[in-house]
């Protein structure tokens, strides 16, 4: 994945690699690094999910994570970001996003983490489409 | 038909004419970019997209 050139923001067909992601951070950034996985629920409903399926406006939805990540970088004072975001099908278990921070201090990774992560579920035009055993479904989300 | 320019709300107005069973919780982007109620839309050109609540993440 990501072998060739690594992009801080990205959306791929392919598995998210976090050991990639985390060398990167890791390389860029000295003190405190956090990093968020968010995996596919195999629940929805009391009814067993079977896989996810990822589409996104691209250009924009990559315009969206770049300012994310602009903004992050600036009001967090971070010393970099990384936001990956996987589209297509999205088998359980496998990363449907992937966040990494570094900053000096622990309190502002932590703090940037959790906002990239607001961000991205409210603003980046990605949906998401569930198949559970009676049909495949685009996911509303709770407001 | 709508006439340009007219503003992004205006759009909306239109579109909930044209498609009355058609759910209002979208928001317009224009050019990529999320827009507002009173931007205006000028350039035919101009890309618009109706983003439907997202679920990424």
């Amino acid at each position: 994945m990501q072998k060739d050139t690594f992009h801080e923001i990205a959306l791929l067909q392919e598995l998210l690699d976090f050991s990639v992601v985390e060398d990167y951070v890791r390389s860029h950034s000295k003190g405190a690094h956090v990093f968020f996985s968010g995996t596919p629920r195999d629940m929805k409903d009391g009814q067993l999910v079977h896989s996810l399926f990822f589409e996104a406006y691209e250009p924009m939805a990559l315009r969206e994570m770049k300012h994310i990540r602009d903004r992050a970088m600036e009001v967090f004072q971070l010393e970099v970001a990384v936001i990956h975001h996987r589209l297509g099908d999205c088998a359980l278990r496998e990363h449907a996003v992937l966040v990494g921070v570094g900053a000096p201090h622990r309190a502002a990774a932590f703090e940037a983490c959790m906002w990239i992560m607001d961000e991205i579920k409210s603003k980046v035009p990605i949906w998401k489409k569930e198949t559970l055993a009676n049909g495949s479904f685009w996911v509303t989300p709770h407001p | 038909m709508i006439k340009l320019p007219c503003s992004v709300a205006e759009l909306r107005g239109a579109i909930a004419e044209r498609f009355p069973l058609m759910q209002s919780n979208y928001m317009i982007a224009m050019n990529q970019t999320y827009a507002n109620p009173s931007d205006l839309i000028e350039d035919p050109n101009v890309e618009l997209a109706l983003i439907p609540p997202v679920s990424g993440g």
